[in-house]
């Protein structure tokens, strides 16, 4: 997948396909829920103590830039994931108040 | 201020907090099970059951599964007190997987497995990262009187 980045530290991570799949269900539901104009971007980096995932949506309407931290990626991803949707939600709910 | 007003505050401070309070210890402890022998579910539930008379048990089999349980948990802010895992699982995931990738999802992760004690914690740490600590691990054939006491030493 084009928008998901893995550094070079993530070479010998050995659940790197599963933590693929887990990142690509996570950019679709993040999309699913943005507006359609909406480019995302996704990296995973690891310091050797934590990964960190960070996500970028940029659309005409809405901009959103998050950063999680965690021992495990699947975490960092979680926590990620779920501040854009809450970030999409408010949007969401914006734009319905003002076409009303 | 008036003393009416004064005696209102007092009484609105020592309703509110022993409220939240109780609405805490009421609420229900939550448990995902995961083990592919439905044979020991019955037990697991009876330990459950009466350790915990509120507990709320979700079940699974398999470790696919039980991560999109725990995902879904996570993400709706009822992440689960307890995760009680078998090791070899149906499919291709193991409970150690499930603890490498979403153990922080959950209060406290407990294992369970036919394997000795030493074996356990040799494959444990030769397969992930245990600095934070190993997850406890009670030993098959279990007892109810052990797991009781295990489950109510971490939770």
């Amino acid at each position: 997948m084009d928008n998901i980045s893995f550094s070079p530290a993530f070479e010998k991570f050995e659940d790197k396909d599963q933590l693929l799949v887990v990142c690509g269900g996570a950019i679709e539901r993040i999309t699913s829920h943005a507006p359609s104009d909406g480019l995302i971007q996704m990296k995973l980096d690891f310091d050797g103590n934590y990964f960190s995932v960070r996500v970028e949506l940029i659309s005409q309407q809405l901009m959103l830039e998050f950063e999680a931290r965690a021992s495990s990626p699947f975490i960092a991803l979680e926590d990620v994931q779920k501040a854009s949707l809450e970030k999409i939600k408010k949007w969401s709910v914006s734009r319905k108040l003002k076409v009303a | 201020m008036e003393a009416s007003q004064e005696i209102e505050k007092d009484l609105a401070v020592q309703t509110h907090i022993p409220m939240a309070l109780l609405f805490d210890a009421m609420a229900p402890l939550r448990f995902l099970v995961v083990e592919d022998d439905q044979s020991q579910w019955p037990l697991w539930e009876s330990i459950l059951k009466t350790t915990y008379p509120r507990a709320e048990i979700e079940w699974e089999i398999d470790e696919g599964r039980a991560e999109r349980l725990l995902r879904h948990a996570y993400q709706t802010n009822q992440p689960y007190s307890m995760v009680i895992s078998d090791v070899f699982l149906e499919g291709s995931g193991t409970g150690i997987d499930l603890w490498k990738r979403y153990g922080d999802a959950a209060a406290h992760f407990v294992f369970v497995s036919s394997f000795s004690m030493a074996k356990f914690d040799a494959l444990i740490a030769s397969l992930a990262n245990t600095q934070g600590g190993l997850p406890l691990y009670l030993q098959k054939p279990l007892s109810a009187k052990t797991c009781k006491k295990a489950l109510q030493s971490v939770l």
